[in-house]
């Protein structure tokens, strides 16, 4: 009884499992002789404006990473993000063009976003249905659907309001990167901080004990959805602002980098397990990576190859990991 | 965590290996060319003309240095984007981007031109570039379209085509032009259209599907030879020999399908011509030339001998610039003949 | 086939510091069903996984027909013709009777890869009509009921020529009709030289086709009797007499609040026409074997279930039917289910997200969580359960089964609680655990919650209990008031002995 009343007081700074602690040494060594190994490959890679385009191509990464880190707590996968990034974008961009408003633009992505999400997250929360085949039905079809609202075409946005958030730097400080800080601190609040991010880890580590215990996993689970369908809107109205355009084809294969990332970032793919913080550091070292990978001139071929090998390399650290805590 | 420390080192290795030798020595010409993709059979040759170019312009002219890379976006607008930011903070000499939207790339070029960079868009033209490299594609479409009607025979001639990814503008336009050719006669109608997405394997499961579906086709084609492959492929399993073939870009084992196979007609591009000619285009920029701001490749129809004598007798245009398989196959692989060193000097 | 006769004797197995296994000396021959019964924990299941190769003994020496066997896989049993039917169906449902019965041993066309399907079908044919057993064999399993299922798997034993079948509770999912048809098959295969090895708790089975009996207690073997020189009462005896040290039941007044009350509860097959009352501060366990309806019952009180029929009144009020067991927490109802891995714990949270859960919505303020009205919860919880945990941080997978059981009690301790469900609350954890969950139990009631326990284990009943309350077959039986428990009654009542009642 004393030993375990000790334990509770002195636990209390160290919030969290040593397992991610030492993912999160790792990742941020790795980040380090990344960034040391592409200096010295590319004198250009420390240059402030090579880290603020850095930091900017990876904006939307990091809004959509932090959403699929939201739901692989819940054990479940969205493949729909970037698909939804084009369809939002696109509603957006033809509410602007139609309202002339910014704000109903905004709005309007946003609500897109969500709709997408919700779609996802009623399927999956309340009809029980596999994450992965819902979101790869709705990755077709928020595709689809971006291309019909363009009619496949993109569209020349012009209201400097509306191009702001994506396109606007403060000296080399593209405007973005505060922007996804202050989105990283609201949804920590969110994670660490109510109930709702309690069952957001309490569904992913086990959905019938949730609902034994009186919360309502599967509402939890729609949420969830949505909220990354909230960040899909945002990441449009980003990705616009960025190429002064809406674009039908924005975001093919974001959500592959997300899941890539936040796996990197130590969140298990089996729900419950996973830190907001590593999914940044997953963003991070994938950012560098991939920029170091141009700056260095790395024939295309070699960086498929790169890519893959960290992936793999990243599944296999997951598994191995898993096991050494299952023994 | 030793199998994730060792595949990183490995990256690493690499990386710097690759880092390195891109940036031996200082240059007086540093190209970029940043494609939408590398995989398909045309990207590929394109980007080998574009290597070989290089080093025979290095050989040829031994008081520069020139200097060159590729990038490709694999299908995705955000890494493009990404590559040109990258890019331009590198401050080459030259950048040709081939956009996978001319839109988005618009606050890029402004950029690229403060940074004193060139900017060669690819294909698709821009008004801000300083110079489009262009490929006619509507004229070529047409072009197809009319040796379609002048070599049908007459009779009821079906044919399916296989488009683009929906919205990207070279495919749209060769669609145009084939359409618009194909409405010069009466006989010949299109049966099926329906986007391939550049990609062979879907390209495959069109063709099977239109083979069953349509016991009446005659011809099928397509906006990229890459189509024709897979559709010759299934169309000789299947044993429906009758079934013609209309390309697009002049890859070299369709051109030689028109000598011994059922390939009626192509249009020259080829992959190696093309890279060629952007090295030619960059040095002559280079030393001074002013190239037209909308740059024409030279891209002429490919018949055979024999087919174009048909042709012109069923009232195909004089005046369409055509080149017979040999000698269309000889350009095709050898760049250098139109657009080597020889030509600037 | 001819007759074998297999002898276990002087088996010991211990799990750590538990012994198991006892010295058992055990045997079975031919032509006899041997019927071997014992409470939960007693040794049967330890004993019967030692004959099938799924334990090695420590001590002791099995042999069949006088020779001495080794068995330490279970590809060694099956060599030897012993086979277990599980109560978990081995069996393909996507694949028909016969190519499950050949399945890994298929016959093929001479010198072919192709299935002789025929010569299978005729074989299996053959074995169901040795048996007048009416059954498709090119039906798939998945058209199959339990009993079939079941017929399914033994056949599929006796063709690849097993002698010795292990039947472990084998009828708790059968209908009656399905249990006749099982019999009638089981005294055919005695006279196919077969044995059965026949685990039950069901005093009516075991008397009606048992040839022998032999009742194991705390890993010993206390009876072996021919079916014929035993009495019902005298197994229930023999099963029962252990006693848990270092608890013992408080005296205490129960209140004449009623707290909790259930009128007519029905739900076709599961449970018919249960009526009972919680008091404040009281203990009520409801007890039976496996199959009673308890658990289902439990599970309807607490929002878990909506398809019954009857009235539940808690706290005055008549619940509504739904499922929605958020409505049973707010209203200070808890629940600590019978399967721990499956609803119980969220193995990847530490120990204090486990615990806090149920209490968040209380702990918000400002829309945020207050850690402090958390951290108190969680010290408060963990030291009222005496948990051992190497801090609240610890992933809860890593505790013992006693001490996640304790997580999933001290999830509830709070001012709140009126009514706290348990299910098996002592399911395999270890005696220290026991006592400290028993005097948990007994805290509670003291503080005036009224507590409601499904219990498979007749000590615990006893030791608990304020009202207990007998099951059989979804039927209620008899109610016992402390402190007057009768044992050996109420072990007759939940076997569905035909005395008392």
């Amino acid at each position: 009884m004393t030993a375990s009343t000790n334990a509770i007081t002195t636990s209390k700074p160290q919030k969290h499992m040593s397992g991610l602690t030492l993912r999160y040494l790792v990742l941020s060594g790795l980040i380090l002789i990344a960034a040391v190994g592409f200096s010295i490959a590319n004198d250009n890679f420390y240059s402030l404006v090579n880290i603020g385009i850095l930091l900017r191509s990876i904006s939307v990464l990091f809004l959509l990473s932090m959403g699929m880190t939201f739901i692989m707590l819940t054990g479940g996968i969205d493949l729909s993000v970037g698909s939804n990034v084009a369809f939002s974008g696109g509603v957006g961009v033809i509410t602007l063009g139609a309202t002339g408003s910014p704000l109903m633009g905004f709005i309007a992505a946003g609500l897109a976003g969500m709709s997408i999400g919700l779609l996802n997250g009623v399927f999956i929360g309340k009809l029980k249905l596999s994450a992965f085949m819902v979101t790869l039905a709705t990755f077709a079809l928020a595709r689809g659907l971006a291309l019909v609202i363009y009619d496949a075409d993109s569209i020349n946005v012009t209201d400097p309001v509306f191009l702001w958030l994506g396109g606007t730097s403060w000296g080399n400080l593209p405007v973005v990167i505060p922007f996804v800080a202050i989105v990283f601190v609201v949804l920590s609040l969110v994670l660490y901080r109510t109930s709702f991010g309690r069952d957001v880890y309490a569904v992913g580590a086990n959905f019938n004990t949730a609902f034994v215990l009186g919360r309502n996993p599967a509402r939890s689970v729609v949420w969830v959805y949505v909220l990354t369908g909230l960040l899909a809107g945002l990441s449009a109205i980003i990705t616009v602002g960025r190429v002064s355009s809406g674009q039908p084809w924005a975001g093919l294969y974001l959500e592959f980098d997300a899941i890539t990332a936040v796996i990197l970032g130590g969140t298990s793919l089996f729900g419950g397990r996973g830190r907001l913080l590593g999914t940044i550091l997953g963003v991070l070292l994938y950012g560098i990576i991939i920029n170091g990978l141009v700056l260095t001139g790395t024939n295309p071929y070699l960086q498929s190859l790169i890519k893959g090998m960290i992936l793999l390399g990243v599944v296999l650290l997951d598994t191995y990991s898993q096991k050494r805590k299952s023994t | 965590m030793p199998n994730k420390l060792k595949t990183i080192m490995a990256s690493m290795v690499l990386i710097t290996a690759a880092g390195t030798n891109a940036h031996a020595a200082d240059h007086n010409l540093d190209i970029v060319f940043i494609n939408d993709g590398h995989v398909a059979p045309y990207h590929v040759a394109w980007l080998g003309g574009f290597e070989d170019a290089i080093e025979a312009y290095n050989e040829a002219f031994p008081d520069m240095e020139i200097t060159g890379r590729w990038l490709s976006a694999e299908g995705s607008l955000e890494k493009m984007i990404q590559q040109a930011e990258v890019t331009i903070n590198e401050k080459p000499d030259v950048m040709f981007v081939n956009a996978i939207n001319v839109d988005a790339f618009e606050p890029l070029v402004k950029k690229a031109q403060d940074a004193g960079i060139t900017w060669i868009a690819v294909h698709s033209p821009m008004d801000s570039a300083d110079y489009s490299f262009t490929l006619g594609d509507v004229v070529n479409g047409r072009n197809i379209g009319m040796a379609m009607c002048a070599l049908s025979g007459g009779e009821t001639y079906n044919v399916g085509i296989m488009l683009g990814q929906a919205g990207n503008p070279s495919g749209d336009a060769r669609h145009a032009g084939i359409l618009e050719g194909i409405a010069t006669c009466n006989n010949v109608k299109v049966l099926a259209e329906q986007p391939a997405d550049w990609d062979t394997v879907k390209a495959q499961s069109i063709a099977e599907n239109w083979l069953t579906q349509f016991p009446d086709l005659d011809a099928i084609a397509g906006v990229t030879d890459g189509y024709m492959y897979p559709s010759i492929a299934i169309v000789q399993n299947s044993g429906k020999d009758h079934i013609e073939f209309f390309g697009y870009d002049g890859d070299i084992p369709i051109m030689q399908q028109m000598i011994d196979g059922n390939v009626k007609a192509d249009i020259l591009l080829s992959g190696t011509r093309e890279g060629w000619n952007f090295v030619q285009m960059a040095y002559r920029i280079h030393k001074g030339e002013t190239p037209e701001k909308v740059y024409d490749f030279f891209t002429p129809l490919v018949l055979t001998e024999e087919n174009h004598k048909i042709a012109l007798a069923n009232g195909f245009p004089k005046d369409v610039e055509v080149y017979y398989v040999p000698k269309a196959m000889e350009v095709a692989e050898k760049g250098y003949l139109e657009f080597g060193p020889d030509s600037v000097k | 086939m001819s007759d074998h006769r297999i002898d276990m004797r002087d088996i010991s197995k211990s799990f750590f510091a538990t012994k198991a296994l006892d010295g058992v000396d055990f045997s079975c021959i031919s032509r006899e069903v041997h019927a071997l019964v014992g409470l939960n924990g007693a040794g049967k299941s330890t004993l019967m996984k030692v004959l099938g190769g799924v334990y090695s003994a420590d001590e002791g020496t099995i042999t069949m027909d006088d020779t001495i066997v080794t068995i330490t896989q279970p590809s060694d049993a099956e060599r030897l013709g012993i086979a277990m039917i599980h109560q978990e169906y081995s069996l393909i449902n996507e694949l028909t009777v016969t190519a499950n019965i050949f399945l890994g041993r298929e016959l093929r066309h001479a010198k072919t890869p192709f299935l002789n399907k025929r010569e299978m079908t005729r074989q299996v044919k053959a074995q169901l009509d040795r048996f007048e057993l009416k059954l498709d064999p090119n039906l798939p399993i998945r058209d199959l009921n339990s009993g079939e299922k079941q017929i399914v798997e033994i056949i599929r034993a006796l063709m690849s020529d097993s002698w010795l079948i292990v039947m472990d509770e084998p009828t708790s999912a059968l209908s009656e009709e399905d249990k006749g048809r099982l019999f009638a098959f089981i005294n055919r295969l005695k006279s196919e030289s077969v044995s059965i090895i026949y685990i039950s708790h069901h005093m009516p089975e075991i008397f009606s086709i048992a040839d022998r009996v032999t009742v194991m207690r705390d890993g010993k073997i206390v009876l072996s009797e021919k079916i014929q020189d035993t009495k019902e009462q005298v197994v229930i005896h023999e099963m029962t007499g252990r006693e848990l040290k270092g608890f013992v039941k408080p005296h205490k007044q129960v209140s004449n609040q009623i707290l909790l009350s259930v009128q007519n509860l029905h739900k076709d097959d599961v449970y018919q026409d249960i009526s009972f009352e919680v008091h404040r501060g009281e203990i009520v366990v409801l007890t039976g074997l496996r199959g009673c309806g308890a658990p289902e019952l439990a599970k309807a009180i607490f929002g878990l279930e909506d398809d019954y029929e009857g009235t539940i009144t808690y706290r005055g009020q008549t619940l509504k039917k739904v499922r929605n067991p958020a409505r049973a927490v707010k209203s200070g109802m808890g629940l600590v289910t019978e399967n721990r891995d499956k609803n119980g714990i969220m193995a990847a949270l530490s120990v204090r997200d486990n615990i806090v859960l149920p209490f968040i919505e209380k702990s918000i303020r400002h829309g945020m969580i207050n850690s402090i009205y958390t951290e108190k919860i969680v010290i408060k919880a963990i030291h009222d359960t005496s948990t051992k945990t190497a801090s609240a941080d610890q992933e809860i997978q890593f505790l013992s089964g006693g001490n996640k059981q304790k997580i999933c009690f001290s999830r509830w301790l709070d001012d709140d609680l009126e009514l706290l469900i348990l299910l098996e609350p002592t399911r395999g954890i270890d005696v220290h655990a026991k006592a400290d969950i028993y005097r948990i139990i007994e805290g509670l009631a003291e503080k005036g919650v009224g507590i409601l326990i499904l219990s498979y284990e007749i000590d615990e009943v006893t030791m608990l209990a304020d009202r207990a309350l007998t099951m059989y077959h979804g039927r209620q039986i008899n109610a016992y008031q402390y402190p007057n428990f009768d044992k050996g009654q109420m072990l007759a009542d939940i076997a569905g002995a035909e005395q008392g009642g």
